[in-house]
């Protein structure tokens, strides 16, 4: 009996297992205890600077970070339970998916954040940013599409875009490194490519001289 | 548990439970694979619509160039040239669509951007009253020529049913380009394209402009690290440096304080000047960062919407009165004169401050130089400041340094007086100067500046102050972080 019971638990958790994996996955905004993540240190970050938060910067939502999350809620007047969700997040001053892209004239500049953060939030700054030049530079050239979403979306031009990655909700630091570009700061003075040299397989890429290295991506 | 049960459960309901499983497997499969293929039939035939109106375009492009070359007045000349314009833009848009790589389409899409440009050229050219010259009529000869073989090629293949349908069949398409080791070669005429010399926006000549502004004997890399120092005002070594050959070829170094902020510069090789320097907080969430003020954070009272913006990004400061919000006037003095002074400090002598935008607590204002009290709009240098700290944070001289040099400027055959005569009747002039400002990429002309109002919308107007003719206007577009100027 006992060996019939653990066979059949087993065969419900394969089933549980191959439909589980088979379910698209889905990135939720909400961030409580035991949450780890960027988001989680731009919130540290926010309530320390608020005076909300004394513990450390490490980027791993414990105890500590909830108490002071609810200390901000009472204070601001949300439900004081200690989850950080879509409400809290827009009183922190973090973008939500739900507020984003709401004005038209945004919709390139949150567009090409999103794009940052798919493809190099990792990256040192000046990194995020040429990222973005890399978009703007190829929108000024003859050989590609003339918009920024033309550019974005070109086949095979951003591995993210095929992965999905870029449906991520970009965080401030990217939509700032997207600014910083609209408003013309080029690291990669004039660069139209790049690629990671550890990841890259692609022959044409590598047969082409590279300009200059920022962090872990190389242009040309 | 008695026998009888165990039985049942390993007779009935084991069987029982994995033929449910597996029934529900294949069902879930087989609905996944119709999914699929419905997905793929979506694409395939979006793919084929986007070649086959490729086609179209370039079809329908061949036709107009040959028909231009068949033309004699001017006026056909330009429904014509217009025509062509607007084929290139659609064809550049499908390009875009198609499954294929950008190394395979784009010298193609180089091709069918410079056909529409030089298009438009053309018909700013004769609506300025001049002929095409021997050069043009050569020119689109070649055009037509080009055009006919890609078309062909391209509806042979149509015909074929030989395109591209999925993304993973595209590699090399349009270029038919043989990896031949870790060599790439063109092996099909497809890809020569024929050179066309005119002055536009995405000319072979524009896109490979040099930097006018960048003269002087080249430096050597401890000259530009004491230059960068005196710059950003540190000292102490880099914690990188490097070169970076683009299109100004510059030394590249970073600067790291021990609280881990960063300052990165590039400045010239030749000549040794600055080609943009940048601060940045150690998490690059940049300038904000640092302020230490705002003990308590006010997001329900009224009083704190009214100096908020709703942009979703700057929220953070919603207390803060100094975020993403307009400056007033004094604010906005105490900032230009803090860019200025350290404008001044670098060598930039006579700007003026332009237009402006605000966002995460910094202003980027964009300064113009100035020659006799005309404003250069090529030669602009951006600077961004820290408004809570008035510290200047970032520079960007890239477009001075492409286009600075002492301009020859011609004299004003009318007066502001005339030139304001013939301005729109609806227009109300606040505001007039003087100002170079670019007409084309290489051509820039002298214009007198008006700037005006129709009801609450702002303009600015420009007119030629040798023919009066109405250069530019442009509309300005106040947005929560700034002015837009379209």
């Amino acid at each position: 009996m006992e060996f019939n019971k653990r066979k059949l638990a087993f065969l419900l958790a394969i089933i549980v297992l191959v439909c589980s994996t088979l379910a698209p996955v889905a990135y939720a905004a909400v961030y409580k205890v035991g949450s780890r993540g960027s988001e989680v240190k731009t919130i540290q970050t926010k309530l320390k600077r608020w005076g909300y938060y004394t513990g450390s910067v490490d980027g791993i939502f414990g105890s500590k970070t909830k108490e002071a999350v609810i200390r901000f809620q009472k204070k601001n007047g949300l439900t004081a339970d200690g989850i950080v969700g879509n409400q809290t997040l827009k009183a922190l001053g973090m973008s939500t998916s739900s507020s984003s892209g709401s004005s038209s004239s945004s919709g390139n500049l949150y567009l090409l954040a999103q794009l940052v953060y798919g493809e190099a939030r990792g990256e040192p700054y000046k990194g995020q940013v040429a990222v973005a030049a890399i978009v703007l530079n190829r929108v000024k050239s003859s050989s590609f599409p003339n918009s920024i979403p033309g550019v974005i979306y070109q086949s095979g031009a951003f591995s993210v875009v095929d992965d999905g990655q870029i449906n991520l909700t970009p965080n401030e630091t990217a939509i700032k490194a997207a600014r910083d570009a609209m408003n013309g700061w080029d690291p990669t003075n004039g660069c139209l490519y790049y690629y990671n040299p550890a990841k890259t397989t692609n022959k044409w890429m590598l047969s082409k001289p590279v300009k200059l290295v920022i962090g872990s991506h190389a242009f040309f | 548990m008695s026998q009888k049960t165990k039985r049942i459960i390993e007779r009935a309901i084991v069987p029982s439970v994995l033929t449910i499983a597996l029934i529900s497997v294949c069902f879930w499969g087989i609905s996944e694979s119709t999914q699929a293929e419905n997905y793929k039939q979506t694409t395939e035939s979006v793919y084929r619509r986007v070649f086959t109106e490729l086609c179209d375009d370039f079809s329908n492009m061949e036709v107009a160039l040959s028909k231009l070359r068949a033309a004699s007045t001017p006026s056909r000349y330009i429904l014509l040239l217009d025509d062509i314009w607007r084929l290139s833009g659609s064809a550049v848009s499908l390009m875009s669509q198609v499954p294929s790589s950008h190394v395979d389409t784009n010298e193609l899409n180089s091709f069918v951007v410079r056909v529409g440009d030089y298009s438009h050229a053309l018909t700013k050219k004769l609506l300025k009253g001049e002929a095409l010259s021997e050069d043009d009529t050569k020119q689109i000869k070649a055009l037509q020529e080009k055009c006919a073989e890609i078309s062909e090629e391209l509806n042979v293949r149509l015909a074929d049913g030989n395109f591209p349908i999925t993304a993973l069949d595209s590699e090399g398409f349009f270029t038919s380009s043989q990896q031949d080791g870790d060599n790439y070669k063109d092996t099909e005429g497809i890809n020569e394209f024929p050179t066309l010399i005119y002055d536009g926006p995405f000319s072979e000549s524009t896109e490979k402009a040099q930097a006018k502004g960048v003269t002087g004997d080249n430096v050597s890399e401890e000259e530009a690290l004491e230059i960068a120092r005196s710059v950003l005002e540190v000292s102490g070594e880099p914690s990188q440096q490097g070169f970076s050959n683009g299109t100004i070829p510059s030394y590249d170094f970073t600067f790291e304080d021990e609280k881990g902020n960063y300052a990165d510069i590039s400045i010239t090789r030749q000549g040794g000047m600055l080609l943009w320097a940048m601060k940045s907080s150690a998490d690059g969430a940049a300038q904000t960062e640092t302020a230490s003020n705002e003990p308590t954070h006010n997001t329900n009272s009224s009083s704190a919407q009214k100096n908020s913006t709703s942009s979703p990004t700057d929220n953070t400061e919603q207390g803060n009165k100094d975020n993403t919000s307009e400056p007033n006037k004094n604010e906005t003095q105490k900032l230009n004169d803090a860019a200025l002074k350290k404008l001044i400090k670098l060598g930039f002598e006579n700007m003026q401050p332009t237009y402006a935008q605000y966002y995460n607590g910094v202003v980027v204002i964009n300064f113009a130089a100035t020659q006799d009290d005309v404003i250069l709009y090529n030669d602009l240098v951006k600077v961004w400041i820290e408004r809570s700290s008035l510290e200047v944070v970032g520079i960007d001289a890239r477009n001075y340094l492409f286009s600075h040099t002492q301009r020859e400027l011609k004299e004003p055959q009318i007066t502001l007086e005339e030139a304001r005569e013939k301005l729109s009747k609806e227009l109300n002039v606040q505001d007039s100067n003087i100002a170079l400002i670019p007409l084309t990429p290489q051509t820039e002309v002298l214009c007198y500046e008006f700037k005006a109002t129709i009801d609450n919308d702002e303009y600015i107007v420009y007119v030629n102050v040798e023919t009066g003719e109405e250069e530019e206007i442009y509309k300005i577009i106040n947005t929560e972080t700034g002015q837009l100027v379209i």
